[in-house]
């Protein structure tokens, strides 16, 4: 008897030998994560993806839109109570969820944290393609979040706070200081020379930044820093040497809803699983979706009155409900958001542009006439890719490529920035914001000031 | 001769016997010491086997026995009687009743332990008390009755578990849930998949001296759950059919439901608006607000015109009323399709009166040494809105086998198949168009819920459907302003949200005695609970239709095994001296997976599979996560002549959630009691028992999410590419959060069994509390998890037990139980110390300031300082500053963000617990149970929304009490103006808080027991009709606040608890 106990205790005691060791399923740890080249590919993926995160308020919903909500030809044929109008409205506080603030911050954690593991890479030329496109990365995500929470060097502003830079990979005790205004613009360029410098990555590569993106991003910074000259030579290089094409009278129409086209250098991938779904720009500037993004009645009037120029029908007329739909907001309409090809809902999927060629002409123009240089040459150029029988003139003013801006950037997410950096009050119908006005700039998250032991300072005003 | 022959009849039937050839047939009657009576059904026990029999329904009975056998005597209700057969053939044997009944055995960590010597804190509930409540939960029946418990209910779906909390929140951010064991082997699965009619009893163990043992999981409390055993003796056969009626208890607030006074508020909202915002004079504001009430919400109208109004007349008259010659209903021609609108009452429209069927059967009786315990079970049950239903199978099989002397086994196996139907998935999602029971408590009582031909009955499609109005202009072309397009009463109707699967738990045993006073006991539990779950958003009307439906799979599959050896070695010393000490060694494991993916454009309803659907939502995925734990334990016990008594026991534990360096934590307990009645030199006659306790120890709380100790990165589809992202920052160093609990208190039973309690102290003390650590967001993460912060909860619980009288054909009894404690922070980390109120250091958290010194919940808002009587605009009051920011002074402001955030209290309630009384008076019995709860404060959310005038929403419900707001011509009311578009009227603040204090009528019960003389001719032993009713009443601050949902003081009416449940059942022993 006493044998067959000794049996059975053994046989139950051994039953509970397997490891306390456990790994997650859908996840790697850190340490296996990046351990080659290849996975450095996949953490750029990675970073792009974060950056788009959260739908709501991010780089590809509303705010892909902010300068134009808040721009001298925007309109609200809705109110859908949604966040296009709330930006539209400067009613924006400190206690919003701002998902741009969190994801491109957490992107550049994710490219921080890439460079981190890349530096310790073996095969070091293989991997600075990638180090390249990672500088460049960080340096928009933060241009991003300096366009929106901070104000624009040029401007004139008296707020001289700039971004909290996430330079590296930060320790858990980190507590966020925002820079000033022109160490941030300094860290931006410098973060674009940082990619270009390689003199890598110079082929066509649609949803990544390369050298062409890197350049051209520099000059867009330069011009909003002030460093007309650079942002000349900068703009000037990707025209000449770029291998991106101007989209033509033939074929501006039809461009929107192709991906990687003549002109874009740079644009956010959205796909039919991975949009931002209502909060797309696409569905605020639908009639039938939440209606928050027009554009105004005397925007349409003013760029349809020459129906030479091709960026006339790029707005639609849709002011009376078919059959007096109540479902249909009526007004007028943005038309560059007609869906991805093939994309099951069009007013969700379209990619977000971020950079065209044709603003490098644009750049140029406004640098060359700031450094006393001809500038009717670069909007010549584009003009005559945009007006049929276009006469070229001898001479081109401020307002003549502010005006030039509106008609080919609109919905594009930049108009009320050109007008703020140039000194210059947004005025739309009875709103006028000048530079000077606090809400040009967004608010500070709370929760990011509260956590910073009033090391972090909110924009005045707020 | 009569009584005679019905006595040998029922001895055939009902006495179960084994005959050894050197047996003796014992004989003799077996009667209650107290009353005389005789004891029908007492069990009889050959002490050392499993040989045994039972009184016939007089007390009488006959056993063959070994002459020099041992006799046990036992009954539910009296104390077991040993009687030494000692060769004589006849004894008769009085039963003294058990005055300890409720609390015989208490069922402990690894064992049980008898009420005497139990020196920690623990309370029983037995299934007598559990068969009372109509709930497929069977947690639900601890509401009310174990001081210490704190029991809330947000969701009154079918399927719904409460959440418990016991003695006060113990963490901020692990869970506060307790540890459920169930036969010994901690349970993983869902409440509702056990039966209810399957318990024998659930002990509460509260204490650190009863939960130590539990050391990984049991700084919860731990609830012990006991399936029932045969008893020995005969096979009894027990039947239990209810069949009930379920209906809404939930009460609604005090809002408009007549159409036309809701268009007259309405109406007000636009002519207060016009005159005292516009500067119109009071005919202009009288004409606009006339024309544009039933007009588009641009203008601030309701859209929609549901009364008839004779021609050329206004809904609306210049006196601000209702136009007397308006009738309700409206017939309309749109796009040559006539229309009848009609307002609507959407509650009637919503709720419906539902039934309840539930039948259990159970066998249990023992055979040699064998006993067997069979049960099986159905329940049926609809829920009180369209589109939710359940039904559960269940069956169990428990058998215990004596094999030899040394040895016993057994094994005790449950199966339930269940299928649940949840058509309204958003419950307690105000703003969600998808939730029914938002819709129906926050669509004005102006709006047709149907399309209506021009006869006015219910339009149909062309697929059978009944046509809602969705407020998108299918109805006459009219637009709905609130929740448009939507409209969630067809949605749940024709929406699926199903989860159907099947789950078994098993437990066995091996139990081996040797060397004389060693048992090696090997304990494996095994749990499989597969779902497959489905979810259809219909391809006709709403939301989804657009993209032709959707349907989407998963299946999930939860998998446990507990495997634990321990070895008992029990020994008397000196006749004074005993010790138990007990080794063990614990193994849990439990895995999950999932598997899911989902489909868009659905052929049909009908077809209720992914095949059925073609456009693929590139959504299928797979999961799996893996929890394990092991512990080491010892424990001791000792006793002195049963009347001091010492324990000490201590876990060494690891958890699978930690890094490989600091997953071992080392918990413990001492306890120790004193039974002060059994000193020789103790003689208070009324005093039957009276104890004296005290218990300390620590417990862990490892009860966060797994891998939370390594940084994580997630694979991502990047546009077709593979991306990896950064998913969480981990910190290594995190581990256990210990919780030290004291424990001290009395033990009293007084009067011969007449009244009973107790009364504790208790200290529970969290440190190193699992805590989120937020971080600058420009960090790129939100946060990790960090060990930092002492919580602690303190206060007293006392219960008592009355049999207030007991004659012969009477009875009543009576319990109550209250329990008082306080909560507070004693530490936080200094990096969540951002903020200083009133000498308080701590972070703002929604409504609440989370500060050392200060409860945890503790409200932070304005405080509401009454209407400005000059323009109706609400005050709230604000700090004057002096120039180096210091607080010289208060005044009031109507700006609302000029207002001051002020500590504002918190929800813990000064006083809650539990009374009920029972009656038996002859063959009837009626009892009756309440809950309650003294103090503490709730966030009146549903209040705040029905007194916001409209605005930012239009044609949403109005409390009447806005009928009463301020106006030029009522300048002395304490309800603002109201005004359309006014912002902030219901801002936030202490005016929306309100005592969370309620009486809750929870069940009561009447039952009949048609005497045995009749039934036992029928070869019955009993039957017992009854009526039950579940969730009768209650009574809170306002009428519809239901401060029961939530331990954090917030309220929701948008969704559907409690239900009310009458039932009328059969009970059948025989």
């Amino acid at each position: 008897m006493k044998k067959s106990i000794y049996m059975l205790a053994c046989l139950t005691v051994a039953a509970a030998c397997e490891a306390l060791d456990q790994a997650p399923s859908t996840s790697v740890t850190t340490d296996t994560a990046i351990t080659g080249v290849e996975d450095l590919a996949n953490a750029v993926n990675g970073a792009y993806y974060v950056a788009t995160y959260g739908t709501m308020l991010t780089v590809a919903s509303e705010m892909s839109i902010y300068a134009d909500l808040v721009g001298p030809d925007s309109y609200q044929p809705a109110s859908s109570g949604q966040n296009a109008s709330r930006l539209a409205g400067f009613s924006m506080t400190a206690n919003d969820t701002y998902n741009a603030y969190y994801y491109l911050y957490a992107a550049i954690a994710s490219v921080n944290s890439a460079l981190e593991k890349a530096a310790l890479l073996e095969d070091q030329e293989a991997v600075a393609p990638y180090v390249a496109e990672l500088y460049a990365m960080r340096g928009l995500f933060h241009f991003h979040l300096a366009t929106y929470f901070a104000p624009i060097p040029t401007s004139g502003s008296e707020n001289q706070f700039g971004l909290v830079l996430a330079d590296k990979v930060f320790d858990i005790d980190y507590v966020g200081k925002r820079a000033s205004l022109a160490d941030t613009y300094a860290f931006i360029i410098g973060d674009f020379t940082k990619a270009v410098e390689t003199g890598l990555n110079k082929d066509r590569n649609t949803g990544h930044l390369n050298y062409w993106a890197a350049l051209a991003l520099r000059a867009r910074a330069n011009l909003y820093a002030g460093n007309y000259a650079a942002a000349l030579d900068d703009a000037e290089e990707v025209l000449e040497t770029s291998p991106y094409r101007l989209y033509t009278i033939d074929n501006y129409t039809k461009v929107w809803s192709q991906e990687g086209a003549d002109e874009v250098i740079m644009e956010y991938l959205q796909t039919d699983t991975y949009n931002a779904q209502r909060y797309a720009p696409g569905y605020y500037a639908s009639p039938r979706g939440y209606s928050e993004y027009g554009v105004s009645p005397e925007f349409y009037s003013w760029i349809t009155s020459d129906p030479s120029d091709v960026r006339s029908k790029m707005v639609a007329d849709y002011s009376v409900a078919p059959g007096g739909d109540p479902d249909y907001n009526a007004g007028y309409y943005p038309l560059k958001f007609p869906g991805n090809a093939g994309a099951s809902v069009p007013a969700y999927v379209n990619n977000i542009k971020v950079l065209r060629l044709s603003e490098m002409l644009l750049v140029a123009a406004e640098a060359a006439l700031k450094t006393g240089e001809d500038a009717d040459s670069y909007v010549n150029a584009l003009r005559r890719n945009r007006i049929v029988g276009y006469e070229d003139v001898a001479t081109v003013t401020l307002e003549d490529i502010l005006n030039e801006r509106r008609k080919e950037f609109f919905a594009e997410g930049q108009i009320a920035f050109d007008f703020w950096r140039n000194g210059l009050e947004v005025a739309n119908g009875s709103l006028v914001t000048g530079p000077q006005d606090y809400r040009t700039v967004l608010p500070f998250p709370k929760e990011e000031i509260d956590l910073a032991k009033g090391l972090l300072m909110q924009n005045p005003g707020y | 001769m009569t009584r005679l022959k019905l006595f040998l009849a029922v001895l055939a039937l009902a006495v179960y016997s084994v005959a050894y050839a050197q047996d003796l047939t014992v004989t003799g009657t077996v009667t209650d010491s107290s009353t005389g009576e005789p004891v029908p059904f007492a069990a009889i026990q050959l002490k050392g086997t499993m040989v045994g029999g039972m009184t016939d329904a007089d007390g009488l009975y006959s056993i063959s026995v070994p002459a020099d056998g041992v006799l046990i005597f036992s009954s539910v209700g009296y104390k077991d009687t040993e009687v030494e057969v000692a060769s004589k053939a006849v004894h008769d044997v009085l039963l003294a009743p058990d005055t300890e009944m409720i609390e015989e055995t208490i069922v402990v960590a690894f064992g049980t332990a008898t009420k005497e010597s139990f020196t920690g804190s623990a309370t029983v509930v037995k299934s007598s008390d559990i068969q009372k409540t109509q709930s497929s939960d069977v947690t639900r029946a601890l509401e009310g009755m174990v001081a210490g418990v704190q029991m809330t209910t947000s969701s009154g779906s079918l399927g719904s578990s409460p959440s418990i909390m016991i003695r006060g929140v113990s963490s901020i951010n692990a869970g506060t849930a307790p540890l459920y064991v169930v036969d010994g082997v901690p349970f993983n699965g869902d409440m509702n998949n056990l039966n209810s009619a399957d318990i024998e009893s659930m002990t509460v163990l509260k204490d650190a001296a009863s939960n130590a043992l539990y050391g990984a999981r049991g700084a919860n409390g731990v609830i012990m759950i006991t399936t029932k055993k045969a008893k020995l003796g005969e096979a009894k056969v027990s039947v239990d059919a209810k069949w009930g009626i379920n209906t809404k208890a939930l009460k609604s607030y005090d809002y408009i439901t007549d159409a036309g006074l809701y268009y007259e508020t309405h109406y007000n909202a636009l002519y207060n608006y016009y005159r005292l915002e516009k500067g119109m004079s009071n005919e202009d504001a009288n004409v606009l607000a006339a024309a544009n009430v039933t007009g588009a919400a641009a203008d601030g109208g309701l859209g929609y015109l549901t009364f008839t109004v004779p021609e050329g007349q206004n809904l609306i008259g210049s006196n601000g009323k209702l136009n007397p010659y308006a009738t309700p209903g409206r017939l309309v021609n749109y796009m040559g399709e006539q229309f009848w609108l009609q307002p609507d009452n959407w509650m009637d429209e919503t709720y419906k009166t539902s039934l309840r069927q539930e039948y259990n059967v159970n066998v249990a009786g023992t055979t040699g040494n064998a006993q067997i315990f069979a049960s099986f079970g159905y329940l049926n049950n609809q829920a009180i809105v369209d589109g939710s239903d359940m039904y559960r199978y269940t069956a169990r099989i428990r058998t215990d086998y004596q094999a030899k002397e040394w040895l016993k086994i057994g094994m005790n196996m449950g199966y339930t198949n269940f299928n649940w139907n949840n058509g309204n998935s958003d419950e307690g999602s105000s703003g969600s168009v998808g939730n029914i029971f938002g819709f129906a408590t926050m669509v004005a009582p102006i709006y047709p819920v149907y399309l209506r031909n021009g006869d006015r009955s219910i339009k149909y499609d062309q697929y059978g459907n009944k046509r809602y109005d969705f407020g998108d202009g299918s109805n006459a072309g009219l637009s709905r302003p609130i929740s448009g397009n939507a409209n969630a009463l067809q949605t749940v109707t024709l929406d699926t949200n199903n989860s159907e699967g099947n789950a078994i738990n098993g437990t066995g045993y091996v139990e081996v005695k040797f060397l004389k006073d060693f048992t090696f006991t090997f304990n494996a539990g095994v749990g499989v609970d597969e779902t497959r779950s489905t979810s259809i958003n219909n391809m006709y009307y709403g939301q989804f239709a657009p993209n032709g439906g959707i349907i989407s799979k998963v299946h999930g599959r939860s998998f446990y095994l507990n495997l634990q050896q321990l070895l008992n070695w029990d020994r008397t010393f000196a006749d004074d001296h005993h010790v138990t000490v007990l080794l063990g060694h614990e193994w849990y494991k439990s895995t999950g997976v999932s598997l899911g993916a989902s489909k868009s454009k659905m052929f049909s309803l009908d077809n209720t599979e992914l095949g059925g659907a073609v456009i693929d939502g590139q959504t299928a995925s797979s999961g799996r996560s893996d929890y394990n734990n092991e512990g080491y334990f010892l424990r001791a016990q000792y006793d002195f002549r049963n009347k001091i008594f010492a324990s000490a026991s201590f876990r060494r534990d690891a958890s699978s959630r930690f890094h490989p360096d600091h997953r071992w934590g080392n918990f413990w307990s001492l306890g120790g009691g004193w039974l002060i009645n059994q000193e020789p030199w103790f003689n208070v006659r009324w005093v039957d028992m009276l104890k004296i306790k005290a218990s300390i120890g620590s417990q862990g709380n490892d009860n966060i999410a797994d891998y939370l100790y390594t940084d994580m990165y997630s694979i991502t589809n990047s546009d077709g590419e593979i991306g990896i992202k950064r998913g969480s920052i981990g910190n290594p160093d995190i581990t256990w959060e210990t919780n030290t609990n004291f424990n001290a208190g009395f033990d009293f039973d007084l009067f011969r069994g007449r009244l009973s309690g107790s009364v504790e102290y208790f200290y529970r003390l969290t440190s190193d509390m699992l805590y989120f650590v937020t971080i600058p967001i420009s960090y790129g993460f939100s946060g990790y998890y960090d060990n930092i912060g002492d919580m602690r909860n303190s206060g007293i619980e006392f219960a008592v037990n009355g049999a207030i009288m007991d004659r012969k054909n009477f009875r009543w009894d009576a319990y109550m139980n209250f329990t008082h404690y306080t909560n507070k922070i004693i530490m936080l980390p200094d990096t969540h110390k951002n903020r200083e109120i009133d000498g308080y250091f701590g972070y703002a958290s929604g409504n609440k300031f989370v500060a050392e010194g200060l409860p945890l919940n503790t409200f932070l808002m304005p405080k509401y300082a009454g209407v400005d009587k000059t323009n109706g605009l609400p005050m709230w009051y604000k700090d004057i500053l002096g120039d180096d920011g210091e607080v010289i002074g208060t005044t009031m402001t109507s700006e609302y963000s000029e207002a001051t955030e002020y500590l504002c209290d918190d929800p813990t309630p000064t006083l809650y617990g539990g009374f009920g009384t029972s009656f038996s008076f002859y063959n009837f019995d009626i009892s009756a149970a309440f809950t309650y709860s003294i103090g503490g404060l709730a966030y009146d959310s549903g209040y705040a929304s029905y007194m916001s005038p409209p605005g930012g929403t239009v044609g949403s419900n109005f409390h009447k009490d806005v009928l009463k707001a301020w106006t030029p011509e009522n300048k002395d009311s304490d309800v603002p103006r109201f005004v359309y578009q006014d912002q902030n009227i219901n801002a936030s603040s202490d005016r929306f808080l309100v005592p969370a204090s309620y009486l809750n009528f929870q069940n009561a019960q009447i039952g009949y027991t048609i005497p045995s003389k009749i039934t036992s001719r029928i070869k019955v032993d009993r039957i017992r009709v009854y009526v039950a009713c579940d969730n009768i009443w209650y009574w809170s601050y306002r009428h519809g606040l239901d401060p029961r949902s939530s331990f954090s003081g917030g309220t929701n009416h948008a969704s559907n608890s409690p239900v009310r449940t009458i039932t009328g059942g059969i009970n059948i022993t025989f």
